[in-house]
């Protein structure tokens, strides 16, 4: 299996070991459904459209990718553009894996919401294997009537081969701008080389770590009841150390530790869920 | 240092200065309450990362390139420091805490003496086009009083020390006698964090630490607090 991941990556690299996929997607407006108005995307991204209908509201999509994961020189540039009053579920088809590298892997996100759009982004948690070196940057812009779902889940690695924090450095930084004003930073840096990553503070003896915003710029959103709704759901599951709170902007932000990836990841897509449904309650 | 530095430098990393910061544990009466800090050798561990993890890239970290846009008379910078801050704090009581501490520290000083600067973050955060963060008016003062750079930093490292120490002897309870050991013990910790934090790496600028971000998010939702925080 190895091998073979190795020749695929080698048979695409380019004399500098170098790799940079780019994904571009617009949606647009037709009466009320939301479609694909752009897309454009270089290997190994690929788009399968799972929406419930062609007329359905919501668009919702699965990012694919032919390769098993991120290997050493590989950059990712997205460029999401929710268009006005569109909606859109963008789903990850399985677990992202970052190989074994040397110089390392990145990715850039780039995402802007227009006035009334809605975004839905909770993919499959990331596996930094052995010796992974990851860099991702997430810079989300908002403007008014928009409602952003966002999930991020951080494995210690493949846990049950007693792959526990044998990356060399995974940093994610998430940048969220309202009205061109930063309303939320977060910095995430795991190295487990030189930081005690068990220890007070950090993950505590966890060895996943998940983050899950919500953020709302309509102006009848109730987030203090929706937060009062997520404490509920999370106070009821076993296994999960977490904490709510609502951030600077209009928003809420979940902090989730756990021993695995399988538990955070339905964990969250269940706070996506019911809080879908506690807005769609509130607004009717 | 002369002595009017040490002067001003007392004064405002004095540890009973009436900001409030008594009553703030960042996330610690958690910890106490889940049984997680309960002696003097889960407390000093405590502290040890608090300083080392959180508040060396975080508020010390924001002290001191605010100390650098003071020195540089440079308010848009200053300004830029403060909406950092305040996207990173994503817990609520955190983010409070920090935002009063701010306003009092500068209600104790403006009294004194027009800094042309701090009147102007001042007048930004009263407008509502600021937050107000305590770290970084805490650097501000520091440039303003020419308070040599590496003293002042070594002092807010000391103040929130102080603080939590005294909030362990309060919470946990320990002897008052073990305060003062930590205390003197994590005096070579602070030197080092002081040197440390002379020239942030702006990658690190605002780490999260995880778990202390959950511990003070459970905060909120304790079911009895002696605590704001």
């Amino acid at each position: 299996m190895d091998t073979q991941i190795c020749l695929i990556g080698n048979s695409r690299r380019t004399a500098t070991d170098q790799m940079i996929s780019e994904l571009k997607l617009t949606t647009a407006l037709r009466g009320i459904t939301s479609y694909m108005a752009d897309v454009f995307f270089t290997p190994p991204f690929k788009i399968a459209n799972v929406s419930a209908s062609r007329n359905s509201e919501c668009l919702h999509l699965i990012l694919m990718s032919a390769s098993p994961g991120m290997l050493d020189g590989d950059h990712y540039r997205m460029y999401i553009h929710t268009g006005p009053g569109t909606s859109l579920k963008l789903q990850t088809q399985a677990y992202q894996r970052l190989y074994t590298m040397q110089q390392g892997a990145s990715q850039h996100m780039e995402i802007q919401m227009d006035n009334g759009s809605t975004l839905h982004f909770i993919p499959h948690p990331l596996v930094p294997q052995k010796q992974a070196h990851y860099t991702a940057v997430n810079r989300i812009n908002l403007t008014e009537n928009c409602r952003l779902y966002w999930g991020e889940i951080v494995t210690c690695g493949r846990k049950l081969n007693g792959e526990i924090f044998h990356f060399t450095r995974l940093h994610i930084r998430t940048e969220i701008r309202y009205r061109q004003k930063l309303v939320l930073l977060d910095n995430l840096l795991l190295e487990p080389a030189i930081m005690d990553l068990s220890a007070v503070g950090c993950l505590e003896g966890y060895t996943h770590q998940g983050t899950f915003l919500l953020f709302d710029t309509h102006t009848g959103t109730d987030l203090p009841a929706l937060a009062d709704n997520i404490y509920n759901i999370l106070e009821s599951s076993a296994g999960i150390t977490a904490g709510i709170s609502l951030t600077a902007g209009p928003g809420i932000v979940v902090r989730l530790l756990a021993q695995g990836a399988e538990l955070l990841y339905d964990q969250m897509q269940q706070i996506a869920a019911l809080t879908q449904q506690h807005i769609t309650q509130q607004t009717s | 240092m002369q002595l009017h530095h040490l002067a001003s430098l007392l004064h405002l990393s004095d540890p009973t200065l009436p900001v409030g910061g008594y009553s703030h544990s960042a996330g610690l009466e958690t910890y106490v309450q889940q049984r997680l800090v309960k002696d003097v050798a889960s407390a000093e561990q405590y502290i040890r990362q608090m300083l080392q993890v959180n508040i060396r890239y975080n508020d010390a970290a924001f002290a001191s390139l605010a100390y650098d846009a003071a020195t540089a008379d440079d308010i848009t910078t200053l300004l830029l420091l403060d909406e950092t801050a305040e996207a990173l704090k994503a817990p609520r009581e955190i983010r409070q805490a920090s935002q009063k501490l701010c306003l009092r520290l500068i209600k104790i000083f403006s009294r004194q003496q027009d800094l042309p600067l701090l009147t102007a973050y001042h007048q930004t955060i009263r407008n509502g086009n600021a937050a107000g963060h305590y770290a970084i008016a805490f650097g501000a003062y520091a440039a303003a009083w020419q308070i040599p750079k590496e003293a002042a930093l070594y002092a807010f490292y000391y103040n929130a020390t102080v603080g939590i120490v005294t909030n362990c002897v309060k919470l946990i309870p320990l002897g008052q006698l073990d305060g003062q050991d930590m205390l003197f013990r994590l005096q070579p910790a602070l030197q080092q964090l002081a040197l440390a934090t002379l020239q942030p790496d702006p990658d690190r600028l605002g780490l999260c630490s995880p778990a202390f971000d959950i511990r003070c998010m459970q905060h909120e939702r304790l079911y009895s607090r002696l605590y704001m925080s």
